[in-house]
């Protein structure tokens, strides 16, 4: 077993934090918080619910390693999967406590500067916007086609469906966030680069 | 992606063109505060894992400590025991009620006495009486033969040794009291008046009844 944690797999590393390896858990955390955190963030739509939910799947990592299970996935995928459970919960929870009107993440960024710099809140706005509209079965497996690259049977693993169910969500998402983004198309604030 | 991405139709921009507007969305890095609030958990899980790993330290200890002192127990000098109970316990006939000290309770040792000493004096199990001898008993003609037989299964058997010989002896039939009654050959047996008031009838034999007419 290397001394150095980045080079050591991801099984050697969660047998050290069994072991009480405070940098084995650590790395295990720098490998994989950009997936689990960006994923999150895009499925909440919100920072705060992405911190909780990134910081509760490395946590569980702590509290039952047991369920994670080697032969099945990967841990980046076993990760990510633990972040959509949370994020649907999250997501279910805001919907019976949010207010009326949207939320506060979703509002562009205001203040002082550039006017590129403007334009690009507002048209970030308008995508996070389409996205949170989707349904989450949708917005889940387009998130991870589409921003995190992943192939039809990592996404199939992690959301627990078939390959061919994937597929025709992913088909689905595609148009109705088409559809959505169609009318900033015309008006000009969505430009093809 | 594999999948067939791009199903055309005029439903909104191509597939290129709707990865480029998602990428306008830059989602910002973890903040800093999610690694250290996971540092915080795993070291106070760390430290309430602590004292698990102490219980069976403590528990070995325990035991060991326990051990030492029944060796401890073990070697300390045992006082004898009271010869009179012992002489008093042994012998097979009750002794006089004025001669036998009254025994302590079991459970309650007297005071200030060791309790190995009093474990010593505790009463043995009383022997075990041996099984009487074995009497055969036979009709005064079979007893001559048997003492011949005897006689001369002694006779032979004495060169033998390390062999013993049972020891034969012919008693008359008046001298013991002999534990066959002696039954008249005209006596009635107890159950003959039973017998003869049922010997013309034949005993219950259940027939099945034929269910039909055939």
């Amino acid at each position: 077993m290397s001394a150095d944690p980045r080079l050591r797999s991801d099984e050697e590393l969660l047998r050290a934090t069994a072991g009480g390896d405070e940098g084995a858990f650590l790395e295990i955390y720098r490998r994989y918080r950009e997936r689990v955190y960006r994923f999150a963030y895009r499925m909440t739509g919100s920072a705060d619910a992405a911190r909780d939910v990134t910081h509760t799947c490395f946590a569980s990592l702590l509290e039952a390693p047991f369920r994670y299970d080697g032969r099945r996935a990967g841990l980046g995928t076993y990760l990510c999967a633990a972040a959509r459970n949370q994020s649907l919960r999250h997501a279910s929870r805001a919907w019976r406590e949010r207010p009326a009107g949207t939320s506060a993440d979703l509002r562009p960024a205001k203040g002082p500067g550039p006017l590129e710099r403007v334009l690009e809140d507002e048209r970030a706005w308008i995508v996070r916007k389409a996205l949170s509209n989707l349904a989450p079965l949708h917005r889940e497996v387009l998130i991870l086609a589409e921003y995190e690259e992943l192939d039809l049977a990592t996404i199939a693993e992690i959301v627990g469906a078939e390959v061919g169910a994937v597929k025709v969500r992913l088909h689905r998402a595609r148009r109705k966030l088409r559809s959505a983004l169609e009318v900033h198309v015309r008006s000009g604030a969505l430009a093809v680069e | 992606m594999k999948a067939d991405l791009n199903p055309g139709g005029g439903d909104g921009p191509k597939r290129e063109d709707l990865r480029s507007f998602l990428r306008h969305w830059v989602v910002p890095g973890p903040p800093p505060e999610i690694e250290e609030g996971l540092r915080r958990t795993f070291r106070r899980r760390r430290a309430n894992g602590r004292p698990a790993l102490w219980i069976p330290l403590a528990t070995a200890a325990a035991l060991a400590l326990l051990a030492v002192w029944r060796i401890g127990m073990k070697d300390r000098p045992v006082a004898p025991a009271p010869a009179e109970r012992t002489v008093a316990v042994a012998t097979p006939a009750p002794p006089a009620p004025a001669a036998v000290e009254p025994a302590p309770p079991p459970s309650a040792p007297a005071p200030g006495r060791p309790y190995a000493a009093v474990s010593a004096a505790r009463p043995s199990r009383r022997p075990t009486p041996a099984p009487p001898e074995a009497e055969i008993v036979v009709e005064p003609g079979q007893a001559q033969g048997l003492a011949e037989l005897g006689r001369r299964l002694r006779d032979v058997l004495q060169g033998v040794p390390g062999t013993t010989v049972p020891r034969v002896e012919t008693l008359s039939a008046a001298a013991a009291t002999s534990p066959i009654p002696a039954v008249g050959a005209t006596d009635v047996p107890v159950y003959g008046a039973e017998w003869e008031a049922v010997a013309g009838e034949w005993p219950f034999v259940q027939q099945s009844v034929p269910t039909s007419g055939r």
